[in-house]
């Protein structure tokens, strides 16, 4: 339990100077923003509380906002994401339930599994998110363009991130 | 009493999520603000020191690109100084100058951090009011303008870049000296607009584009770019223009920051006529 809380946090810290020093970095044609932080409210265990998944999600967003300059903009946009975690497990959930030592990841519930679950909250993050900063649906399309291939991209991440990091034997 | 408990306990996880929902919508909108005291931008302590050692780190990358504008550099100011000029007056006269008054201080500073692909841009410097950063203060770099003071704290500023959605800087098309509005569309980082050009001037492309004197806050003559294209929009006698920037906002390390010493004394008067 301890050594979950630490590795929690660990990767809390990583994924913050990651997105801060490195991803806020990267661009390509103005379209492709990828937001690998929200991996950290993605990989929360399952018997993480309701409010505290919440609490964390904006303790999150509000760090990355203070490295981008966007007010609440990432604070917002991971809050509603973590509210629609559980609803989304609930969902997507295998035939006989989640079992509470269970973590969330590919090895435990699989490929197709994860891709939707990872899938439908970064979309919803992503969208969140982009709308919020355009703060109009003037440019519609253009925005859910940009909220589409960055949710791709950052799909991606996640997914490389999750054969790079992750011990088999959990 | 006893139900607003009890339904306080029971929807407290909705009641958690609005309120931190409410709290950061509210955080947005204060950021929307132009000049305000913000806590949480990149100016603070923990991200503005963090911000300081990576980028000096990521300085060395840079160092080949940095070295050759200071180079040149050099040499545009070696071609100011008295010593590159010769004396041919005659000794026996002196005169004292009094006709010209220092109206900008330049104020170098290094650009911690920096972005250019969101809507609204914004740089950290490694200058504040411990320097004498005050708000509202222009900052440009060697190849042109680069954006406003917003916030500044002891020892960082926070830059309303050029490439912000709301940023309107008086502009002036070199050739004409007809005056317009710069501003950025958020396309990309090399490319702004500007507003109400006339149709009946002759526009080519490559025309050059400076800073206005109509600004309080930049100097009059720097550079902002070169006009890339232009058309004419139908049934109206105005042109659409494209400007290349001619700052490369990826690139920036090391910037100035102007101080108009005239500033107070301009705006105060116009303020007093205002106000009639």
């Amino acid at each position: 339990m301890i050594n979950e809380v630490a590795r929690n946090i660990l990767r809390f810290l990583f994924l913050v100077l990651f997105q801060a020093l490195i991803l806020n970095h990267i661009e390509l044609n103005g379209y492709l923003n990828p937001f690998l932080y929200v991996l950290f409210i993605l990989m929360l265990p399952f018997q993480t509380p309701d409010w505290l998944v919440l609490v964390l999600a904006f303790t999150m967003g509000i760090s990355v906002d203070m490295f981008s300059d966007t007010g609440g903009l990432h604070a917002a946009s991971a809050v509603f994401m973590a509210f629609l975690r559980q609803p989304v497990l609930k969902l997507i959930s295998p035939r006989d339930g989640y079992d509470v030592v269970q973590k969330p990841t590919i090895q435990q519930f699989g490929l197709g599994w994860f891709f939707s679950y990872a899938g439908i909250l970064v979309f919803i993050h992503h969208f969140v998110l982009f709308f919020m900063e355009a703060f109009h649906f003037t440019e519609f399309f253009s925005t859910l363009f940009r909220v589409i291939l960055s949710s791709l991209f950052t799909l991606t991440l996640i997914f490389i991130s999750q054969f790079f990091f992750s011990n088999s034997k959990s | 009493m006893r139900n607003l408990i009890l339904f306080l306990t029971r929807n407290y996880y909705v009641i958690l999520f609005l309120s931190l929902e409410f709290f950061s919508v509210l955080l947005i909108v204060q950021n929307n603000h132009f000049q305000r005291a913000h806590i949480l931008n990149s100016s603070n302590v923990i991200s503005g020191s963090i911000y300081v050692a990576y980028s000096g780190i990521t300085d060395y990358f840079g160092l080949k690109e940095t070295n050759r504008k200071l180079a040149d550099q050099n040499v545009l100011l070696r071609n100011q100084l008295r010593q590159s000029f010769t004396y041919q007056t005659n000794s026996s006269v002196a005169v004292k100058d009094s006709a010209h008054k220092q109206q900008y201080i330049y104020l170098t500073a290094k650009v911690v951090n920096n972005s250019t692909n969101r809507r609204k841009n914004y740089l950290t410097l490694n200058v504040g009011s411990n320097q004498g950063v005050k708000t509202e203060m222009g900052v440009i770099s060697s190849d042109g303008i680069v954006g406003i003071v917003r916030d500044v704290s002891g020892n960082f500023c926070s830059v309303m870049s050029v490439l912000h959605e709301s940023s309107r800087i008086p502009v002036n098309i070199k050739k004409f000296g007809e005056n317009s509005i710069l501003l950025w569309s958020g396309e990309d980082e090399w490319h702004a607009k500007m507003e109400r050009i006339p149709s009946h001037l002759q526009l080519a492309k490559g025309d050059t584009i400076i800073t206005s004197s109509y600004s309080s806050i930049f100097p009059e003559g720097v550079q902002v770019g070169t006009i890339e294209s232009f058309e004419k929009i139908a049934g109206n006698t105005f042109y659409n223009v494209t400007l290349k920037l001619s700052t490369d906002f990826n690139k920036l390390s090391y910037v100035n920051v102007v101080n108009n010493l005239m500033k107070e004394e301009q705006t105060s008067l116009e303020k007093a006529t205002q106000h009639d």
